[in-house]
């Protein structure tokens, strides 16, 4: 049994050997998709598997001009986003963990580069819903203090 | 879906650039403030960008570098790079730099011997 990742970055499977090789027929996944062998940890290009690449109906399709691998989101301009725009302390491990993305990639370690894209994004919305949350709730205490007149406008400029 | 996609997004962006120009983020508190400068007392990486904008909408571009050098360096850099394909495919040496100058950023502003308090917002 497989998992691979489809174009659209999302994980798909375990299926079987004849489902792969039936969505490499059907020009849904070819030598460049990422796979991953039931019990075994590494992502590895469908390539790497003949059991896979031996094509049971057509010829495979030819390889799509971006590389899989490029296809990784790295969230690096989420992240510096939520950095400067609301959440420095979340955003600084999310835009490290973007920047590793790059850094496996260049090194072939798709595993490790995938492994640091999740946790990019975790951070990313770690630190926007956090500091989305902050922020409403002080502009909810900001809007009761005005009211009471406990504080004056212009008391919370930046 | 797509294209209307694209005009709630730019209708929000209209708005978000009228408001800014229209409203000063210096002397009004419409525009929310940066947490954690308020709490910490520390300038972060991002703190000055909104009342920058402002400046930069009235053509005060140096009163709007003075406010936050980065962000107004940074937003044009991303979108050129933006041009040369997907973030994940950019030179890890590229965005090593881009991580390293927001961090430098953040400790240098907050030194206080000049020059760096001209980092300040």
């Amino acid at each position: 049994m497989y998992r691979i990742t489809g174009a659209d970055g999302k994980e798909y499977g375990p299926v079987s050997a004849d489902q792969v090789r039936q969505w490499v027929a059907e020009g849904r996944a070819n030598a460049q998709t990422l796979v991953q062998a039931e019990g075994r940890t590494e992502w590895k290009p469908l390539a790497v598997y003949p059991e896979l690449t031996m094509p049971s109906a057509g010829p495979t399709p030819p390889p799509v001009p971006t590389a899989t691998t490029g296809r990784i989101p790295n969230y690096l301009v989420q992240s510096i986003l939520v950095t400067v725009c609301c959440c420095l302390p979340l955003g600084i491990p999310a835009i490290i963990f973007a920047a590793q993305v790059n850094s496996k990639l260049a090194a072939g370690d798709v595993t490790g580069a995938l492994e640091s894209s999740r946790k990019a994004k975790l951070w990313c919305w770690l630190a926007f819903g956090l500091g989305l949350a902050a922020q409403l709730v002080y502009g909810v205490f900001y809007l009761a203090l005005l009211q009471r007149g406990a504080v004056h406008r212009g008391m919370m400029l930046p | 879906m797509k294209a209307s996609r694209y005009v709630i997004g730019g209708a929000v962006v209209l708005c978000g650039v009228m408001a800014l120009a229209m409203v000063n983020p210096a002397t009004s508190d419409v525009f929310p403030p940066c947490l954690f400068h308020k709490y910490t007392g520390l300038y972060c990486p991002g703190c000055g960008t909104t009342r920058a904008l402002h400046e930069l909408l009235h053509g005060h571009f140096a009163a709007a570098l003075r406010l936050n050098l980065l962000t107004l360096l940074l937003f044009p850099t991303l979108g050129i790079l933006a041009l040369t394909g997907r973030p994940s495919t950019w030179r890890p040496g590229v965005v090593w730099t881009l991580v390293v100058a927001v961090i430098a950023f953040g400790v240098l502003r907050n030194l206080p011997w000049y020059p760096f308090t001209l980092l300040a917002p």
